[in-house]
């Protein structure tokens, strides 16, 4: 179904708040987006205009994620609500299909030893708001 | 969130204006031509210059986070641009003093819906106009609203391309997805051009059948149509680019891609050819045995009748009026059919009766078994096995509704207005409603104003399936009625 030669493609599994926006965003924008979500639902998030490709099945398969053409891909963004899952995802998007950019949301930094020895981007709220709280106290003074 | 936007209407006016002219082409080849050319140059003059002021002078507010407003602007905007298309098609007939205004309505309603019910006899026309009507049908069959998101970058382009009845996203970009399919029948229609050229056809006969056979369209630059060339390898030729035409896009580019064992699977693509080889033979042996043909004739009849119903092509083939009542029965039902889903195609679409029929089984089926039982309806689809979910099948099942509603008074109304029998009216009406073109000998240059507009209104529905009218019309009246609230309180 999906076209071999698609340039600066990004897939993003994980139709929550922050994926729905950031899909919404890219698609905005004229890129290619592929959203990945094994509930139907929460592709309500997505803008009536989201013109990229919403998959409803389970981002960890690679099939799936074959499906989603990720060897073509760009950028793969992991921000599902799960975390084990998230990891997963990274994992493989950079271990089996080397994508060039993996972007992984994790809230708990526990598990750093399962990505600590590749480039996988992290992207963690808690220290993110961290960062910026000590920015605007500090500024405060 | 509102922004304002330059306007819509300009440009969708701009772009049709532009591709009315395009037919003036033919003068190249054919010097003779040139004395019609004023009938296209200044319609699309007009329309180009007409766009222009409303782009510049009027601004659209997009509100982009409302679901209703959104719905609203862009079922306006496609009607208003088929509307207009509709309009402005017709006018270098009448112009031209080709047709009367109903006649030329006619003539670009069924264009631009890729019927292929005509008014028109080819062997007196000029040449430009046949170049015209060839030319409508290929804007036609691509949707004008495609057209307009693959030059236009737009940001409610997804909404527009959904309004238009495009059902598949085959690319995760949709102005690509849009120039993706442009390219993929460009492709098949030079395919087709060489094959027809190479079987014998004169190459403006090969680029327009080419193109009418792929569109499922239909209208001919012969008066006899296919029978004109007398070559069973030019209808078997035609046959071909049909199923290609009444395939989905998304299929067809995976055929493209070699996968045939994908393909092979698909719950749509079997059923269809199941239906071509079923009704198919049924209608060559009832052919065979009423009539005085050879089997091979016989078959090649019968089968190319149902192809080209159910492919509501709708090309001349045979008298339809002699043949068997069996056969003309199984061409009406095939044309209701119609094609897959996201094809050029029309009629009811092959994945609703589908999901009708397995729906039909499945209520029987809960009929005999105990209350508690659970049964879910599936199919394959190119992505797989997927789960029909019961919103879909509560949508279909009102859509073949609608849709069984309008062929019944339709056909009534033109049994009347025609003065012809019920049987006849309900198979001339079907053609329309479903984009066939196939004529039972109701339509034609003789046929009165009344059955032309019925015929129109049926065609117009059947190619913008239904829905996005009545969305319209609920929106119009409702547009109305407040003008009229707020007139009464002042």
């Amino acid at each position: 179904m999906i076209k071999r030669n698609t340039n600066k493609l990004t897939i993003i599994a994980g139709c929550g708040r922050l994926g729905a926006e950031l899909a919404n965003s890219i698609s905005e924008a004229n890129g290619d987006v592929i959203i990945i979500d094994n509930n139907k639902d929460s592709l309500r998030r997505l803008s009536f205009s989201f013109g990229g490709i919403a998959i409803v099945k389970d981002g960890t398969d690679i099939d799936v994620l074959k499906q989603a053409n990720i060897e073509k891909a760009h950028t793969v963004i992991a921000v599902t609500d799960d975390e084990n899952t998230n990891i997963m995802i990274a994992l493989m998007a950079k271990k089996l299909f080397h994508v060039k950019n993996v972007i992984l949301r994790v809230n708990d930094n526990s598990k750093q030893a399962l990505y600590n020895d590749t480039d996988i981007q992290i992207l963690c709220p808690s220290e993110l708001t961290t960062k910026a709280v000590k920015k605007m106290i500090e500024g405060g003074k | 969130m509102t922004k304002k936007l330059s306007n819509r209407y300009g440009k969708i006016m701009i772009l049709i204006g532009a591709l009315l002219m395009m037919p003036v082409l033919v003068v190249i080849f054919d010097k003779s031509q040139i004395k019609y050319i004023y009938s296209f140059i200044l319609p699309g003059i007009i329309s180009i210059i007409l766009g222009f002021l409303i782009m510049k002078d009027f601004k659209e507010i997009e509100k982009t986070s409302i679901f209703s407003t959104n719905l609203k602007n862009s079922t306006m905007l496609v009607l208003f641009s088929w509307f207009y298309c509709f309009f402005i098609g017709s006018l270098p007939f009448w112009l031209g003093g080709q047709l009367n205004l109903i006649q030329s309505l006619f003539e670009s309603v069924s264009g631009y819906t890729t019927t292929g019910l005509s008014v028109v006899i080819p062997s007196q026309t000029p040449i430009i106009y046949l170049a015209h009507r060839t030319f409508m049908q290929y804007c036609g069959g691509f949707g004008i609203v495609l057209m307009f998101i693959m030059v236009i970058k737009d940001r409610t382009a997804v909404n527009l391309y959904t309004a238009e009845g495009h059902s598949d996203k085959l690319l995760p970009n949709i102005q690509k997805t849009a120039r993706l399919i442009f390219i993929t029948y460009n492709l098949l229609i030079v395919l087709g051009t060489i094959g027809f050229y190479l079987l014998g056809m004169d190459l403006f006969d090969a680029v327009c059948h080419a193109i009418t056979s792929l569109f499922t369209a239909g209208f001919s630059t012969r008066d006899t149509g296919m029978i004109f060339y007398n070559s069973n390898a030019i209808n078997i030729f035609a046959l071909i680019l049909m199923i290609l035409g009444s395939i989905n896009t998304g299929v067809l580019l995976m055929l493209f891609q070699g996968k045939f064992k994908i393909v092979k699977k698909i719950t749509e693509i079997r059923f269809m050819f199941i239906i071509i080889i079923l009704f198919g033979t049924i209608s060559t042996f009832t052919i065979w045995f009423s009539s005085t043909d050879g089997l091979i004739k016989s078959m090649l009849c019968g089968f190319y009748n149902i192809i080209n119903s159910l492919s509501t092509t709708g090309s001349y083939y045979c008298c339809i009026k002699n043949l068997h009542p069996l056969v003309l029965e199984l061409m009406i039902i095939s044309m209701l059919f119609g094609g897959c889903a996201g094809s050029t195609s029309g009629g009811i679409k092959l994945s609703r009766i589908i999901i009708l029929f397995k729906t039909m089984y499945n209520s029987l089926v809960m009929k005999t078994s105990s209350a508690r039982r659970v049964l879910s309806i599936s199919w394959n689809t190119a992505s797989g096995k997927a789960l029909i979910e019961n919103e879909t099948i509560k949508e279909t099942i009102s859509f073949i509704g609608f849709y069984l509603l309008i062929l019944l008074i339709g056909s009534n109304l033109l049994a009347i207005t025609a003065n012809c029998s019920l049987a006849e009216g309900f198979f001339e009406f079907a053609s329309s409603l479903s984009g066939a073109g196939i004529s039972i000998g109701i339509t034609g240059p003789t046929t009165n104003i009344l059955t032309l507009i019925v015929e129109m209104i049926g065609m117009i529905l059947g190619r913008l399936e239904i829905y996005i009218l009545l969305i319209g019309t609920n929106y119009f009246y409702q547009h109305v009625t407040d003008k009229i609230k707020r007139h009464k309180a002042k």
